[in-house]
């Protein structure tokens, strides 16, 4: 991966932290690697005991179509299995867990599909 | 969003109403298509999705969910993708929820979004029973024959979706057209058949009474030249029985006039290498209509009859019986009419020579085989069998002219006629209690059909095939007065023209 495309994933991951924020949520982790995969978005909304893996996609023009369209069956099973992983390494009970996919666009509008798969 | 729209798929010659349902909903983009499609229907995805991109309308990036109901009927073709496509605008809003309301359609989609034709259009807009139908220009005006003032027809994906959206005028009500060409593609002529004086006549008898023929003789006689001409004696199609031809061949997919229903009689020639389904129908989940479907209303020609397998043959009983053939499969089954004029030709014997004595070079062995191919049953059904003699060089050379088909035909026509005032469409059709009334006997005659039944030369079938039979001849001979009894002329002339091939085959009428 290229340093401007890095760049631009950054940006847009810290755009959907910045909605996550906005909406309640703490965000507790960004950038979560394992050796098996990396979770983009880690949020925590504390009322609901809610747990929400996001899946962060920015896409600087539309030409090969959205963000959200990109996140592929295989993306969502790997997505799913660090999930279990991190849940695994934290010793915390919540009520619902919940996976998303957030679709940035070039002008930094943030379009959050929630509870998507 | 949810939208549904009205379609239909075909099943034999059957079409099934089927609703289209779409859900457009917030989530991962993605398109699920459920209701039991088989691979080409689930194709449609790639299809529509090109057309709606290609008429600059959107792909909603959402998520698509399309359900076909009833869901246990399997779906398949590409009929759908014109009503997947409208459903799919209006669950996302670019064309008006409400415009689908009564509406119907069937289409295949291109990815530049035009509109074309799909197999059994016909039998699809008898299906729907929305108030309105939207087809693709092909076929149109047949189906507008069974869905009067309900057909709109269109050639592209973009106007039509202009017209929903009330910016551009709808799309004018399609005209039914219930004309059509007739006989103009027959060009065999029967002047052209010389030299077969007894063979010229039996045609003419079968085509009036709609009796069904076996012609027998060498090769090179002339035997398929005839056959060919027997569908140019044929009265046009009457109506009812132009749109169920019309059906059948929308149906099978084979051309339909470009106007008009069918109403020239087709004439179907399988090979004799044709398969079981390929003649009865079935195969795909379609239960597409077999070769004898597609004769329907005209004429099966089977030439080398005896080279068909026997499982064919026999497979022809029961529809030369009733009219339709019943094609049942695990899954489904179908009903299809099947009701059609058989001619059939073949050779004596397998070097062919047989019935012109002397040169025949089988063994009686090999003779018994090949006459045993035809089941007594099936030979039975043909009420007229004729030997067909290599005709005389002279004639053949510098002959006179013979009369031509129109000519023929035109006899055909009024023996029909007299057919018709009886209540059938032709005599073979005659139920067995009118005939007592419809073709009484005279004494002579009925005590020519005694000896005959006594000397075991006439089954009970063929006694009824024999009266029916002279009746035709009798209907043919214009200075009869109507409603004579049959007398032992006649009968002698039926009789004759059921006998040769007994001579041939050793058996009895």
């Amino acid at each position: 991966m290229t340093g401007r495309n890095q760049q631009i994933g950054r940006w847009g991951e810290d755009l959907a932290a910045r909605w996550y924020l906005e909406h309640g949520f703490d965000v507790v982790e960004q950038n979560w690697t394992v050796n098996e995969g990396e979770l983009d978005l880690i949020a925590i909304d504390r009322d609901s005991s809610t747990v929400v893996f996001c899946e962060v996609k920015t896409r600087t023009s539309s030409r090969f179509g959205t963000g959200a369209e990109a996140v592929t069956k295989t993306k969502q099973r790997q997505v799913r299995k660090v999930a279990m992983l991190w849940l695994q390494q934290h010793n915390e009970r919540f009520n619902d867990i919940r996976f998303d996919v957030a679709s940035v666009d070039g002008d930094g509008d943030v379009n959050l599909i929630e509870g998507c798969f | 969003m949810l939208a549904t729209i009205q379609s239909a798929v075909v099943v034999g010659v059957t079409g099934h109403s089927v609703s289209v349902e779409v859900h457009v909903s917030n989530g991962l983009p993605g398109y699920t298509l459920v209701g039991l499609p088989d691979a080409s229907c689930r194709e449609s995805r790639d299809r529509v999705r090109a057309a709606i991109l290609s008429s600059g309308l959107k792909w909603p990036a959402k998520r698509v969910t399309i359900n076909l109901a009833p869901t246990e009927l399997r779906k398949h073709g590409a009929s759908l993708d014109l009503p997947i496509a409208l459903a799919i605008l209006a669950a996302s809003e670019q064309i008006p929820p409400d415009s689908l309301r009564h509406v119907g359609a069937v289409g295949e989609l291109g990815l530049d979004g035009s509109v074309r034709a799909v197999p059994g259009l016909v039998c699809l807009a008898d299906a729907i029973s929305s108030t309105e139908l939207i087809v693709p220009v092909e076929g149109a005006r047949q189906a507008a024959v069974v869905r009067p003032g309900a057909v709109r027809s269109v050639e592209h994906l973009r106007p039509l979706v202009a017209a929903l959206a009330g910016d551009e005028p709808v799309p004018s009500i399609v005209e039914p057209d219930p004309t059509g060409p007739v006989s103009e593609a027959c060009t065999a002529d029967l002047r052209h058949v010389r030299g077969q004086p007894m063979a010229r006549w039996a045609l003419e008898v079968a085509a009036a009474g709609g009796h069904h023929i076996l012609l027998v003789g060498p090769p090179g006689a002339g035997k398929t030249m005839l056959a060919s001409r027997l569908v140019g004696l044929l009265p046009p199609l009457a109506n009812s029985r132009a749109i169920e031809t019309t059906r059948v061949h929308s149906a099978a997919g084979l051309e339909v006039p470009s106007t008009g229903l069918i109403r020239t009689p087709p004439f179907r020639a399988p090979h004799h290498g044709a398969s079981f389904v390929s003649m009865v129908g079935g195969g795909s989940s379609s239960l597409r209509p077999g070769e004898i479907s597609c004769a329907h209303g005209g004429v099966l020609f089977l030439d080398e009859l005896g080279e068909f397998p026997v499982s064919v043959l026999d497979s022809l009983r029961q529809p030369l019986e009733e009219g339709v053939v019943r094609v049942s499969r695990a899954a489904r089954s179908a009903t299809m009419p099947a009701d059609f004029l058989l001619v059939a030709a073949m050779n004596p014997c397998p070097c062919g020579q047989g019935g012109t004595g002397g040169t025949c070079r089988c063994s009686d062995a090999a003779r018994a085989r090949y006459s045993r191919r035809l089941s007594g049953p099936l030979l039975d059904r043909f009420g007229i069998r004729v030997e067909v003699k290599p005709p005389d060089p002279s004639l053949l050379l510098d002959g006179p002219n013979e009369e031509t088909s129109v000519e023929v035909a035109a006899r055909v026509c009024s023996a029909r006629q007299k057919a018709n005032e009886r209540g059938v469409r032709c005599n073979a059709l005659l139920a067995h209690g009118q005939l007592e009334t419809v073709a009484p006997l005279t004494a002579g005659a009925k005590n020519l059909l005694r000896v005959m039944l006594e000397e075991g030369q006439l089954t009970g079938r063929g006694l009824r095939q024999v009266r029916v039979l002279a009746l035709t001849l009798a209907d043919l001979d214009d200075d009869r007065e109507p409603g004579k009894p049959l007398d032992v002329d006649v009968l002698h002339a039926a009789v004759g023209l059921r006998g040769v091939p007994a001579s041939v085959f050793g058996e009895a009428a």
